[in-house]
């Protein structure tokens, strides 16, 4: 139990404020739009430098943690996912948000987050050998039908129609091919110099959901002529958040147990936990249809995912130097800065380090829980804005954070059209969140797709389709659509019978 | 079967042409092995769309339309179209602010025209005043420079 020997560590009072430091950062950072966890972590790397190697290992943990759970509170307030993780989180978390519940839709999102990241932790505490083992079994053939399994909930969520949320994650996957072949490096689709680098996830994901969300503030504002239009704030417990969440064991288990699981797999990118778990949870549920119009369970199952994937995600860079999300990739840089190598080593000659940064991990969830209701507490103050405010700062916030991302005004061009386009798409029945999920993993999908394929040569359907993994995953693939399917027509020939009655 | 050709036939359609066009862009490359991906999505993407309009058709589908006030979306669309237009002539800053300061006033419910002015323009200060704080002062993001800052 080495683990605990090293647990004083983190509560020297050093290690202690950088923690407090961290979190809140954190949370700040991750309610930027624009700041996603992996370039929270890459700006903080400077300031670290100086300290210790365990304090400045400290420091990264906490904002990695933070950041993934700071990223639902601008989403579920403004529309606008500080990540792509948290995409899954405003699919309910903004309909609350509107219903006049932002604070206890923030509270399930902190509460589910520590469970979910405490839990994720303890993963990585007592099963990293055996998830390691796990993650080496994960070659392009496995990785590709991850991501098609991905792609196989872009059905359910797409809102009312299987095939229009198909079609928009077809489009997403389309888009993600403009710019660079991954593999031969052959240019496609640059119809602009705009498109050279191909369309950032970031710079679409702010324009997919931020844009039309402008664009319905704008219609609002004019309905309310003389009034604050946004819903009145209605006050919430912690207390009945906390018992309310901890009851709600289902979605809290499919979040965990998904963000678990993903988190492990090297490359699959934590950013379809949220959207998996979110799609288990709606398919399990007694009710879908609540689904997508302030229904807590999918916020609890989406956020639990989101932080249950940090510690996992961690497996793989601690033990092999394969990081398991874009934000791993950056803290492998981090420890590589502090002299520490991934490997064996890590947990005997710099023990002390490791644990005691592993450690720092489980106290972060708390501090992260803490100063998150904190926040919650002063959601009060953006509910009450007005559209027509709110609406301006919108735009700038996402013309900054969208530049941000990688200093270019191509990208900030390219989420205003996809952002505009969007809006007229949503009013004819297409949703943002396939589209997105589609770009994210067009690239994965398409990366191990030519990749098996040169390693397969002409056996490539033995190898797509035969070990264990492989079979396990098409079957899942070919279970959720069928579910899909089975359940858009359920609700087909449930409204025809409400409307003939 | 009937069929209806209303305007949920004609959305589709139209989408059947753009999964049509994205199809043709990337079937018909030179160097395929480089296109096979965006060719296997694209003949999906054409495949879906084809469906989907086989079932407006017959009415096999449910009515997801909402309507939307063009007139009342345009104004912030131009906004939003030249702000990012100015931003390289007057600055990240500078046409934040402006964009601050027309957005809240022209889709303010305020009657009163002055004070109208006059909440636009404190709102419009107060938040460039915050974002310079946030992404420059803070995050040391750099932004384009302009003319005043």
């Amino acid at each position: 139990m080495e683990f605990i020997q090293y647990f004083a560590e983190v509560f020297t009072p050093i290690n202690l404020m950088i923690l407090v430091f961290g979190t809140i950062g954190g949370l700040l950072l991750g309610a930027t739009p624009g700041l996603s966890p992996t370039m929270a972590v890459a700006l903080l790397i400077p300031f670290t430098f100086q300290m210790e190697p365990a304090s400045s290992l400290i420091m990264l943990g906490a904002v990695y943690t933070s950041t993934v759970a700071g990223g639902a509170v601008s989403g579920i307030l403004v529309n606008i996912p500080g990540a792509p993780a948290n995409i899954a989180t405003i699919m309910d978390g903004h309909p609350m948000a509107n219903q006049g519940r932002a604070t206890e839709a923030l509270h399930y999102c902190f509460i589910s987050s520590l469970v979910g990241g405490l839990i994720g932790v303890l993963l990585l505490i007592f099963f990293t050998p055996m998830l390691a083992e796990l993650a080496l079994r994960f070659g392009p053939a496995e990785l590709f039908w991850i991501a098609i399994f991905g792609i196989t909930i872009i059905a359910s969520l797409g809102g009312g129609s299987i095939l229009k949320g198909l079609i928009a994650g077809a489009v997403g996957l389309w888009l993600s091919t403009i710019g660079y072949n991954p593999v031969l490096g052959e240019e496609r689709f640059v119809f602009s110099e705009h498109l050279a680098g191909g369309i950032h996830v970031i710079a679409a994901l702010i324009g997919l959901f931020a844009i039309p969300q402008v664009l319905s503030l704008v219609v609002s504002s004019g309905a309310s002529k003389g009034t604050v239009s946004y819903a009145e704030l209605r006050s919430h417990s912690v207390v009945q958040s906390f018992l309310y969440t901890i009851r709600r064991i289902k979605a809290l288990t499919i979040g965990t147990l998904v963000g678990s699981i993903v988190g492990v797999i090297p490359g699959a990118g934590g950013q379809i936990a949220g959207l998996v778990a979110y799609d288990q949870t709606k398919k399990m549920s007694k009710d879908p249809s609540k689904f997508g119009t302030g229904e807590p369970d999918g916020v609890i199952a989406a956020e639990s995912a989101n932080n249950a994937m940090v510690g996992p995600s961690l497996v793989p860079l601690l033990t092999l130097g394969i990081p398991g999300s874009p934000t791993a990739a950056v803290l492998l840089g981090g420890l590589l800065i502090n002299g520490l190598f991934p490997g064996p080593d890590l947990f005997t000659i710099h023990s002390e380090v490791t644990w005691t940064f592993i450690d720092s991990l489980l106290v972060g969830q708390v501090f992260m829980m803490i100063f998150g209701l904190m926040i919650a507490r002063y959601s009060v103050f953006v509910t009450r804005i007005p559209n027509h405010v709110m609406a301006a700062a919108v735009i700038v916030l996402a013309v900054f954070g969208t530049y941000s991302v990688q200093n270019s005004i191509s990208d900030v061009i390219v989420m205003l059209v996809l952002g505009t386009l969007m809006y007229f798409a949503a009013r004819i029945g297409f949703s943002a969140a396939p589209l997105v999920l589609g770009l994210i993993l067009g690239q994965l999908t398409e990366t191990n797709f030519l990749q098996g394929r040169l390693i397969a040569g002409d056996e490539a359907w033995a190898y797509f389709f035969a070990g264990p993994i492989n079979k396990i995953v098409i079957g899942l693939c070919v279970l959720s659509i069928a579910y899909s399917i089975f359940n858009e027509r359920r609700q087909i020939i449930r409204r025809r019978r409400e409307a003939m009655a | 079967m009937r069929i209806l050709l209303g305007r949920r036939f004609f959305v589709a359609l139209m989408v059947a042409m753009v999964a049509g066009l994205i199809f043709r862009v990337s079937y018909f490359q030179e160097n395929s092995e480089a296109y096979l991906f965006p060719s296997i999505v694209a003949s999906v993407m054409l495949g879906l769309s084809l469906l989907s309009l086989a079932r407006e058709a017959f009415d096999l589908c449910v009515d997801d339309f909402q309507g939307f006030r063009f007139t009342r979306q345009l104004p912030a669309i131009l906004m939003m179209v030249a702000a990012v237009s100015l931003v390289e002539l007057l600055g990240m800053y500078t046409s934040a602010f402006i964009v601050l300061a027309v957005v809240t006033y022209w889709y303010s419910p305020q009657e009163d025209g002055r004070r109208r002015l006059v909440s636009s323009l404190g709102f419009a200060a107060g938040f460039s005043v915050f974002m310079y704080a946030l992404f420059t002062l803070m995050l040391n993001v750099q932004l384009p420079r302009g003319i005043l800052i």
